[in-house]
């Protein structure tokens, strides 16, 4: 009996986490691919120099920012990776899409620009000193948009 | 060279493989590594256990003895007493020189337990549910069977095993710890289990021994079977008791290949 109740406290959050998780997952990505391929004419770089050619009139500062949070199941399945060590796939797609959304909802703010130069992303974990607080995730997207005349 | 927008065709910086399979994998790996470990640990625990001289447990059970209250006088007094009697009738049997020594504790739970240091607490509920000496012998002599077995010790060794693993494992992350739980459960209530059926076998030996027949020994079961039958389906595997019928089952066929017989049962004095 106990072990039904303890199999139900200990499977809920992971298949809850599973479900949920999954759903809200394909959600986002469909919603990244479809304004990723929108915003294609917006290059953005990572150098110093602009690559698109025209007089820069104006440039500023941009940013764009995503909070991610890991959910039961995937944290389950990095505590069990964690253990015999290895590359840990649960967590690869949860950076993958903070990565995307934070330079998309960079690309968003500024969609006058003509360009993107000097692109940075900063990832900062959140409560990671909580006791068996669930992780979260902050990726921080900034560069420097080039407005041509 | 011209700057040409695209997107890559697919990104290889997500797994492609789908996520239940990581996870299962591992799972049931560390799973099955944790029980082997666990069990193995459990062998040496008994191991231990078995070899241990009565001086060494006489000194561990100074450290981990519960001290028994004081004996209750009047009415109650003389209820423990005759149950002391019932108890001390029984010990030459079960081959046990330690102390023993009965209490009654006020609970409509049909239970009794022993703890370290020979303390058996019968639960007057106990007492309802049995309707002759050899029935309420027999509840007895299990728990005379689980001191003479050390059953206390192993549990306890086998505590301090789990405990260790669990802080071994938990240093580098507690989440697994969890995440592995309810398969420790399951290895400690399958020995458990074991350990409940030994105890069992020897009960039954012991009111053979007492009485010469085995009258009497399922009364017990028996009462509680009703209880029993409304359980979960399925329940049985996470029980650290076995379920009542396949114990009757056991006590009978345990009492034929020995060749005991019934015969009657002396009344009971509550």
């Amino acid at each position: 009996m106990e072990l039904y109740v303890l199999l139900l406290f200990w499977g809920m959050p992971i298949v809850l986490g599973f479900v949920f998780g999954q759903i809200a997952e394909k959600r986002h990505y469909r919603s990244i691919h479809a304004r990723e391929k929108a915003l294609l004419h917006l290059p953005t770089t990572s150098g110093k120099l602009p690559i698109m050619g025209g007089a820069p009139v104006r440039c500023e500062l941009v940013t764009g920012s995503v909070v991610v949070s890991v959910d039961h199941f995937k944290r389950a399945a990095a505590a069990l990776r964690a253990f015999v060590g290895g590359q840990v796939k649960s967590y690869e797609s949860l950076l993958d899409r903070a990565k995307r959304e934070a330079v998309l909802r960079l690309k968003e703010s500024c969609s006058g620009a003509h360009e993107i130069v000097n692109l940075r992303l900063e990832t900062v974990p959140l409560s990671k000193s909580t006791q068996g607080g669930i992780g979260a995730v902050e990726v921080l997207a900034f560069g420097t948009a080039i407005y041509v005349a | 060279m011209k700057y040409a927008p695209s997107l890559p065709p697919d990104n290889d910086n997500v797994t492609r493989e789908h996520p239940l399979k990581d996870f299962l994998l591992l799972l049931s790996g560390l799973a099955a590594l944790a029980l082997l470990v666990f069990f193995l640990l459990g062998l040496l625990v008994d191991a231990v256990v078995d070899r241990m001289g009565p001086e060494t447990e006489a000194s561990l059970t100074r450290i981990i003895a519960a001290r028994a209250e004081s004996p209750p006088s009047g009415k109650e007094g003389e209820r423990v007493a005759r149950l002391q009697q019932l108890v001390d009738s029984l010990r030459s049997c079960a081959g046990f020189t330690g102390p023993a020594t009965v209490r009654l504790t006020d609970s409509a739970v049909p239970n009794a337990m022993v703890v370290p240091g020979g303390t058996i607490y019968v639960f007057s509920g106990l007492l309802t549910h049995v309707q002759s000496e050899n029935g309420l012998a027999f509840v007895l002599a299990h728990e005379l069977a689980h001191l003479a077995h050390r059953d206390h010790l192993r549990a306890l060794g086998r505590g301090v095993v789990l405990y260790g693993l669990a802080a071994l494992i938990g240093s580098d992350g507690s989440a697994l710890a969890g995440v592995l739980a309810p398969v420790q459960q399951l290895g400690t209530t399958s020995y458990s289990r074991a350990r409940e059926s030994a105890a069992d076998a020897l009960a039954l030996q012991v009111l053979a021994c007492r009485y010469g027949h085995v009258g009497g020994a399922t009364e017990f079961f028996e009462a509680l079977r009703a209880r029993d039958e409304d359980a979960l389906p399925g329940s049985h595997y996470f029980m650290s008791h076995p379920v009542m019928g396949a114990r009757i089952d056991a006590i009978h066929v345990a009492a034929r290949k020995a060749g005991y017989t019934t015969g009657a049962v002396l009344a009971l004095t509550r």
